[in-house]
C-alpha cells in the first residue's frame, strides 16, 4: 500500500495530465526532479505531422492536506529550499519560466477521489504561482498566499502558455 | 516524447548554443526579437494553421534547462526536415568542423 504522500502525488500527477489533455498541451514528467517535477510544452501540426513548438513551461508540483482558505488566498507552507530554489529559478538560473502548482486536498483521504460509474472525480483543485523575490532565510518553510484566482484550469494553463510566448513573463 | 529523446540521444549535451545558432542562421532560420532576454528565439515557415514555426534557444549555454531546449528544438528540426534526430545533431558538427 503506498503512503498517503505518495497516494497524493499520484494524483495530482493524474490532476495535471488531465487538465494539459484537455487544453491540448504535451505533459512531460521528469523520473528524477532535479529543479522542476516536469513542462507542458506546446504542439503544433505541420504537414499533419504533431510535434512540440519550442516554447515550454516548467512546474514544480506540491499535494497537501496542510493549506487554509481565507476571503481571497489559499495559505500554504512552502518548503524553503523549495521555495528558495524556485526564486533562484526565475532570478538566474533558467531559462523557462517554472512555476508551483499546489493540489490543495481535503484532509479526508477517503474522499480524494470519488468513482462513480457517470463520472471520475478528483477532490481538491490546483492552483498556480510564479514566485518571486527575495531568497528566504527560513530553515523549514515559507507561508506563501496564492490568489484563489489563480485555479489550474485548461483555459489558466492556455493564458500561462501564452505569458511564456509573448515574453510577459521571463 | 522529448525525455526519451534525451535519454537516447546522450551526445546532445556536448552541443554549445552556438554551434545551434550558428547551424539556424546557415539554414535561414531568422532571429526575431522576444521580450524574454533568457530566449533566443528562430522564425522559419508556418505550421498547418498558418502561424509561424518558432524554435527557442536558451540565451546562455550555463542555464539549467539548456539541454531541455536544445533536445526540443533538434527534435522539431527533425521533424520539418524529415530527418532522424542523430543526422541533425550530425549536421551541426559537421557545420562547426567545416568553419
Amino acid at each position: 500500500m503506498l503512503t498517503d504522500q505518495h497516494i497524493a502525488e499520484a494524483l495530482s500527477r493524474a490532476y495535471i495530465r488531465a487538465i494539459a489533455g484537455r487544453a491540448g498541451l504535451n505533459l512531460a514528467i521528469r523520473e528524477y526532479d532535479y529543479g522542476v517535477d516536469g513542462s507542458f510544452d506546446e504542439v503544433i501540426v505541420r504537414q499533419n505531422r504533431r510535434v512540440e513548438s519550442g516554447f515550454s513551461l516548467s512546474f514544480q508540483l506540491k499535494a497537501s492536506t496542510q493549506w487554509k482558505l481565507d476571503s481571497t488566498h489559499v495559505i500554504y507552507d512552502l518548503e524553503a529550499k523549495t521555495y528558495n530554489d524556485l526564486i533562484l529559478r526565475r532570478s538566474i538560473r533558467a531559462a523557462i519560466p517554472c512555476i508551483l502548482i499546489l493540489l490543495a486536498l481535503p484532509p479526508d483521504s477517503t474522499q480524494w477521489l470519488i468513482c462513480e460509474e457517470s463520472e471520475l472525480r478528483l477532490k481538491g483543485t490546483c492552483y498556480w504561482e510564479y514566485l518571486s523575490g527575495n531568497l528566504s532565510g527560513n530553515r523549514q518553510s515559507v507561508r506563501i498566499y496564492i490568489p484563489r484566482t489563480q485555479r489550474l484550469t485548461p483555459e489558466s494553463l492556455l493564458t500561462l502558455m501564452e505569458n511564456v510566448k509573448t515574453g510577459e513573463w521571463s | 516524447m522529448t525525455p526519451e529523446v534525451l535519454s537516447n540521444y546522450p551526445q546532445i549535451q556536448e552541443l554549445r548554443l552556438a554551434e545551434v545558432v550558428n547551424y539556424l542562421q546557415q539554414n535561414h532560420w531568422m532571429a526575431i526579437d522576444h521580450p524574454n532576454p533568457r530566449l533566443f528565439v528562430f522564425e522559419k515557415g508556418v505550421d498547418d494553421r498558418g502561424k509561424p514555426i518558432q524554435i527557442v534557444l536558451p540565451s546562455r549555454d550555463d542555464y539549467e534547462d539548456k539541454l531541455y531546449l536544445l533536445t526540443k528544438a533538434v527534435n522539431l528540426l527533425s521533424v520539418l526536415q524529415s530527418v532522424s534526430f542523430q543526422e541533425i545533431v550530425d549536421a551541426i558538427n559537421s557545420d562547426v568542423n567545416t568553419r
